[in-house]
């Protein structure tokens, strides 16, 4: 499992991407057994992962302003209080 | 076009109307003309056309305005309007009058402010702004969007309202602006620099609500349209609603019609990727169960071939080997031994048809000289007067050897 400890930390597209490529490596050969159930255990972890950005994740939405001589600031940016 | 050839014949009327058409057809000021004048004369028969005129102190311009354009166009004219009307100047052969085709209408008294604007348009036009190879492609699934717009406004509510539903892991950065008033321009610039200059965005939304020609102004300023064409980061409008159109909308990437389509052109469908996702899910269970499958089949195959060739496999052969043997040789001692019994006994009787009992009991004596107990075997074994012992089969008695004796070995042969 240790190995699939990164797929947390992946971006949709990241997940999304190795997901497609990885389904069709397995599709193209036949692989051994150890790497079939390697990339089935990976796959379904990425899938789950797509589900989960689609389903759970909350938009991460935050203001930025612009100090006059150009200092950058980010704040959470509260839509109740509008 | 026909060729005018002075005196060759008459003309005909259609001949030569065609001609005039074709000339006022070649003139490019006539093909895209704003014209500022009072309406009168309007009239919606059933096609629903509108035919009205414009005039001013000296003249007078008939005018059409198709069904098709004035469904889009938000204030019809009424008669006694003063408006300022876009459009083609052409000749409708059948009453031989050149007329405006109108495909806008603005309120009159911003004559100036369009002029102004037709002309940044085709500066900006001219620079290739608008050239569609200067659109650069969004992102299939956007990691950070960034949106211009007002903090307050719907159009902002009707963005985020689309990005939860659609792509709710994507995050989103609003730099907030004014989107009317003086102030919008050089805020809307200021905040596509910020956007362009602190992060990672990967596409940009600058939208507004649907407003009149001057409340949407801040999008046809040109500073705010060269910092589109500036944005390092693609940039896709949503001003206003479906009819506007901005100078801004032409420098953009991608123009959508409103704030909300702007933010489903930037994020991908959740509908369709869930199905996407669902459709690799299967395809990576059912290769690995049929993998799986193939794999077990084989596994036993290989061990069926394994236990054949097992040195435990062999150690039962052996073992059952010398079960059969065990038995065999069980099998065999026991006959050998019934057979050697017989052998005994039949021994035994040939022995014991051969002890003197036996031969006593055929009527033999076996006499001894006492008390020394010497076997008599011949003649000259005894004298007369010794005393013998005289053993019969059934128990022995004792005499004396008398005076006669037979001398068989002494009898002459």
């Amino acid at each position: 499992m240790s190995q699939n400890a990164d797929i947390a930390a992946l971006s949709f597209e990241e997940a999304f991407r190795e997901l497609e490529a990885l389904v069709e490596q397995m599709e193209a050969g036949n692989l051994p057994l150890e790497d079939t159930i390697r990339l089935f255990e990976r796959g379904s972890l990425l899938a789950r992962h797509c589900q989960d950005l689609l389903d759970k994740a909350e938009l991460k939405l935050k203001l930025l302003t612009e100090s006059p001589d150009g200092e950058a600031t980010f704040a959470p940016f509260d839509e109740g209080s509008r | 076009m026909v060729q005018m050839t002075l005196f060759a014949r008459p003309f005909t009327v259609s001949e030569l109307t065609l001609h005039i058409k074709g000339l006022f057809d070649e003139d490019e000021a006539l093909a895209d003309v704003w014209v500022e004048g009072e309406v009168s004369n309007l009239s919606r028969p059933s096609s629903g056309h509108i035919y009205f005129s414009l005039t001013d102190a000296g003249a007078r311009l008939g005018c059409v305005l198709w069904r098709s354009t004035a469904a889009r166009i938000r204030a019809l004219p009424q008669n006694g309007d003063r408006i300022l009307a876009h459009g083609r100047v052409s000749v409708y052969e059948a009453q031989g009058t050149y007329q405006l085709y109108v495909d806008e209408i603005q309120p009159a008294g911003l004559g100036d402010y369009y002029i102004q604007l037709e002309r940044l348009k085709q500066r900006l036009r001219d620079e290739g702004l608008f050239a569609e190879e200067r659109k650069r492609p969004l992102p299939d699934f956007p990691r950070h969007i960034g949106i211009v717009t007002s903090p307050d406004g719907a159009a902002l509510r009707d963005i985020l309202h689309v990005l939860r539903r659609r792509f709710p892991c994507v995050a989103a950065t609003l730099a907030p602006t004014q989107v009317q008033g003086a102030d919008a321009p050089a805020q809307i610039v200021a905040a596509l620099e910020a956007l362009n200059r602190h992060t990672d965005c990967d596409v940009l939304i600058v939208a507004r609500g649907g407003g009149s020609v001057e409340e949407l102004a801040a999008f046809n300023d040109e500073q705010v349209a060269r910092a589109i064409a500036r944005s390092r980061i693609p940039v896709v409008t949503g001003i206003g609603h479906e009819t506007d159109f901005t100078i801004a909308d032409f420098v953009a990437d991608r123009r959508a019609p409103t704030p909300t389509a702007a933010a489903e052109f930037v994020t991908p469908d959740r509908a369709e990727l869930l199905a996407a996702l669902e459709d690799m899910a299967e395809r990576l269970s059912r290769t690995a169960s049929r993998r799986v499958q193939d794999m077990a089949a084989n596994l036993a195959y290989v061990h069926k071939a394994l236990r054949r060739a097992s040195p435990e496999a062999q150690i039962r052969s052996h073992r059952q080997r010398v079960d059969e043997l065990t038995h065999r040789m069980t099998l065999a001692a026991r006959q050998t031994l019934s057979h050697s019994k017989g052998a005994l006994k039949a021994a035994a009787d040939r022995l014991h048809s051969a002890s003197p009992q036996a031969t006593l009991a055929r009527g033999y004596a076996i006499v001894s000289l006492r008390p020394s107990g010497r076997l008599v075997t011949s003649t000259r074994h005894v004298r007369p007067g010794d005393a013998i012992r005289v053993q019969v089969s059934d128990g022995a008695f004792h005499g004396r050897v008398a005076e006669d004796r037979e001398d068989e070995e002494s009898k002459p042969s």
